[in-house]
């Protein structure tokens, strides 16, 4: 059973991930019918999942929150913030649940019930409002594909069937309404229509499980099996809003149109160009909206507010019209038409997850694929490299292959790579609560914008970004964007925009956080390095200045908040960046804005790096720390007492370290003057140093294999890697050098030059 | 032929099967399902600040893979590193580690009524991490506890925090 908990809690994490998407992303003035369903199908299945393996506590709460979902889905509820609020919070403690099933500390059952208690308490606050109403206002299938057929569903009611229960796995079947509850007294049974996909021996098959079969019957209804552009057209029965429910529904198998036009001459109909479509002119006051369950993106209706009538309005995603007539016949129709086009726009770009294409593998076997591959690569260089001494003429046949297994093993590679590859949106689908929390906790007014969510990067990049840009988000809408009243003072819209936006340039990704806040203040930032003893001057660059904010311990937040300004975080983010072989820039203007970009390889197992010589060693340097690689003039180098020699580079002294010295070990090999060797001018933690090293090897990309799986850490060396003669080098790890030395440096003499 | 008779009539019995090698004059035995195969010695890569016995690491198939000389820790003569050298791949808690020794000689069961206690008196491998000997006719084989040695402190080959 266990290795089915597993999956349980994976699925899980995905149903609640893609609840919280819909949920920020729903518009709550006019919900979108299929965001609406994609929230109750997330809870549906973690409810089923979760009563399946026994969590009694998940499928409890999820149950709560079904219903309320259940009923704002089929319109007998509206949406609104406050339920939202709650939604995301269920969502929160469902989280807590699963991760106490998972072996983390249990949920404080306060909180669940706290949760389960506002749930249940909108549930019933709408219940007195609508209760009547809700039994007998039917959802309205429309438009069909042309496969589905209707029936009308007879129930007995029996003492002791779990009615609500039937009616949701009847849903699941199809577009299902509910025509008329049942009671006690026979002559009143329950009446569904469905609409469905299903044969009705399939349908009566599935509700044989609930019900014995001699108290349902099923009658199909087949339609008018028209077959030209005609619709149906219906006189709503005005003034009686509640009367013969039953008789309002039309169906059309071939997909066409529903026409039940309020005023009873009907004269509206007369444009259908090609009969698809809806036409709903101005429905009675009393009259409900209509909303259509549409999976299969052939119409959709949204009410733009379910409270009062509204335009209805169909989006056909093959191209068909766009009918949203506008009868100005009621001074209650104040809906303007403009918000159709936005509403429909983001449903056609919205990417459909391809869950039937896709496969769950574990990433060991892909990192096993990735390192048999990375041996081939090996394997095929080393071919490669015997085939050059081989005689053209007489081996043309071997040496073809050669070229064509080096083409193959690259593509193998690539491909091998791009599984591992994700979109961004793993990382950037936290942002939209985390933004809309803290706006709500800072009081100001934060609209996020993503771009590029699509772009995709290595798996292991994933997790380790999550933290770094949580903080950078958090610093922007704590530091960055101004309260509204600032904002509206300096001539800006009082809502604050922030936008994440990640984008591919030759090599590597990259990530910006902008925001149009207040920028950095660089006589803080001066004045505060000051204050903390550091040698600046008010000649550095406006990037030398940014680049401060990196060092630890500097915060220049007027006050310290429980959100960010402790000081602690911007160093740590650039460490994180770097150890993944990224870079961090800073990009700020005054009352304009910051960008922060983040750039990162394109995968977290393939790195640049120059490789070099130090004596009989080889190391390779990412080539991110890598400035430039010099050989010195004698008249650059200055010895320092008590802290080794410098090299002046353009009136810069930089600190030498020998990489033999750093390594020790045979130093036979080691050229021992800086003259005759090649100084590498490397950053790192804000400072620079040379590097000197024996020879510069070459530079290319690297496969980077991780040295602590067999063995363990090793102080200054980040991974190692495997040269194409199969040897194996180790991959310097520039902060960690930089560090060592500036407490070496620290040691005799207080102060540093740098 | 009688040895293999004697194979199948200790399946029944608590069998041991080890690998036998040799260091210095003392034939030592590990659990065969600790081996994971027996190369020869590939130059390895150098690693700064190491014990002298970690000669480095080696690209094994693509894992890096460290290779521990017993003879330099056991202080067992100048050690050569020739087409002879042998060097014992182990996979032991979770990681693969290869050791150099002197030779290896075969692979040999041992029954239960064959296993001895860890005699008192030192051999170069200390008694803590011998569990026991084993004696099939004239030989004897020192039967190493080779998980243990290898996640000793003194060998430097994990990190004390990860260790389990």
């Amino acid at each position: 059973m266990s290795q089915f908990h597993q999956v349980f809690f994976d699925e899980t994490d995905e149903h609640l991930a893609t609840m919280e998407g819909v949920l920020l992303a729903v518009d709550v003035a006019a919900p979108d019918s299929e965001d609406l369903n994609a929230i109750f199908r997330a809870a549906h299945s973690i409810k089923g999942g979760a009563a399946t393996f026994g969590f009694g506590d998940l499928a409890a709460l999820t149950h709560v929150l079904e219903n309320l979902l259940d009923k704002v889905r089929k319109g007998t509820m509206q949406l609104s913030t406050a339920m939202v609020d709650v939604c995301l919070q269920a969502k929160d403690v469902l989280a807590a649940m699963l991760a106490a099933h998972r072996g983390a500390p249990p949920v404080d059952p306060s909180s669940v019930r706290a949760v389960e208690q506002q749930l249940t308490a909108l549930v019933n606050k709408d219940a007195a409002v609508s209760a009547p109403a809700a039994a007998i206002v039917p959802t309205v299938p429309a438009s069909h594909p042309p496969a589905s057929s209707t029936m009308y569903i007879e129930l007995d009611h029996l003492p002791d069937t779990d009615y609500d229960a039937l009616l949701q796995s009847m849903a699941l079947l199809g577009e299902m309404s509910l025509v008329q509850p049942g009671s006690d007294d026979p002559a009143q049974p329950w009446v569904l229509v469905l609409t469905s996909a299903l044969h009705a021996d399939e349908v009566s098959e599935s509700l044989a499980f609930s019900i014995a079969p001699d108290h349902f019957r099923i009658t199909v209804d087949h339609g008018q099996q028209d077959e030209g552009d005609f619709g149906l057209f219906l006189s709503a029965s005005v003034g009686e809003p509640a009367a013969a429910p039953g008789g309002d529904v039309a169906f059309e198998e071939d997909g066409f149109g529903l026409f039940a036009p309020s005023l009873p001459d009907g004269a509206v109909h007369g444009d259908v160009d090609d009969g698809f479509g809806l036409f709903e002119p101005l429905p009675d006051a009393n009259a409900t909206p209509s909303v259509a369950l549409e999976d299969d993106g052939f119409g959709l209706f949204v009410p733009l507010a379910a409270a009062e009538p509204a335009p209805v309005m169909v989006h056909e995603e093959e191209g068909f019209g766009l009918f949203a007539p506008m009868p100005a016949a009621s001074p209650a129709q104040a809906v303007p038409p403009q918000p159709v086009a936005p509403v429909a726009a983001p449903r056609a770009e919205r990417v459909q997850p391809a869950a039937e294409n896709s496969i769950r593998v574990n990433t060991d076997k892909v990192d096993l694929l990735l390192n048999l591959v990375g041996e081939l690569v090996i394997t095929q260089s080393m071919l490669s490299q015997s085939g050059e001494n081989l005689d053209p003429v007489q081996h043309e046949r071997l040496l073809g292959g050669i070229l064509a297994l080096q083409r193959n093993a690259r593509e193998l590679q690539e491909a091998v790579m791009s599984i591992r590859m994700t979109p961004i949106s793993f990382v950037f689908n936290r942002f939209p609560r985390v933004v809309r929390d803290l706006a709500s906790k800072l009081g100001k007014q934060i609209e996020l914008k993503m771009v590029g969510e699509n772009t995709e990067l290595d798996k292991g990049f994933i997790e380790k970004l999550a933290d770094p840009l949580t903080h950078l988000v958090r610093n922007s809408l704590d530091h960055g964007v101004e309260s509204p009243e600032v904002r509206v003072a300096k001539g800006k819209s009082a809502t604050g925009r922030l936008t994440l936006r990640a984008f591919h340039q030759g090599g590597s990704i990259v990530i910006e956080v902008t925001d149009d806040g207040a920028g950095l203040n660089r006589a803080r930032i001066l004045s505060k390095a000051r204050e903390r003893g550091m040698a600046v001057s008010d000649a550095l660059s406006d990037s030398e200045v940014w680049g401060l904010i990196f060092e630890a311990g500097f915060s220049t937040a007027a006050e310290v908040t429980d959100v960010s300004g402790r000081g602690v975080g911007m160093d740590v983010v650039k460490r994180n960046i770097q150890s993944m072989g990224g870079r961090i820039d800073i990009d700020s203007l005054a009352d304009f804005g910051t960008t922060i970009s983040i750039r990162l390889p394109l995968t977290l197992a393939i790195m640049d790096g120059m490789s070099v010589r130090s004596g009989d060693d080889i190391y390779v340097i990412p080539l991110s720390f890598v400035l430039e690689s010099l050989q010195p003039q004698a008249a650059d180098l200055k010895t320092v007492a008590g802290k080794g020699q410098v090299v002046n580079v353009r009136g810069q002294y930089l600190p030498i370290v020998s990489l033999a010295a750093f390594f020790p070990g045979d130093s036979s090999h080691v050229t021992t003057d800086p003259t005759r060797a090649i100084l590498v001018i490397v950053e790192a933690g804000g400072q620079q140093l040379a590097l000197q090293v024996d020879e510069l090897i070459g530079q290319q990309q690297f496969v980077v294999k991780n040295l602590e799986s067999n063995y363990r850490k090793v102080e200054g060396v980040a991974g190692a890697t495997i040269m194409g003669d199969g040897r194996v080098a180790l991959i310097l790890d520039i902060s960690i050098i930089a560090r060592h030395r500036q407490r070496q440096a620290a040691r005799p003499m207080a102060s540093d030059p740098a | 032929m009688s040895e293999q008779l004697e194979y199948r009539h200790g399946q029944s019995k608590a069998v041991r099967e080890l690998l036998v090698f040799t260091l210095g004059q003392e034939e030592y035995g590990i659990d065969i399902l600790k081996v994971q195969e027996i190369r020869g010695y590939d130059p390895v890569t150098r690693i700064a600040n190491a014990p002298p016995f970690i000669k480095g690491v080696v690209n094994l198939r693509g894992s890096i893979v460290p290779i521990v000389d017993m003879r330099i820790k056991f202080g067992l003569g100048e050690p050569v590193y020739d087409a002879f050298t042998v060097v014992i791949i182990l996979n032991i808690f979770q990681r693969t580690v290869g050791v150099v020794v002197d030779g290896v000689s075969d692979v040999i069961q041992l029954e239960a009524d064959e296993l001895r206690e860890p005699p008192e008196f030192g051999s170069v491998v200390e008694t803590r991490y011998i569990e026991g000997l084993g004696t099939k006719g004239e030989r004897m084989v020192i039967i190493v506890d080779i998980e243990r040695l290898m996640s000793s402190d003194e060998m430097a080959l994990v990190d004390v925090t990860d260790q389990g």
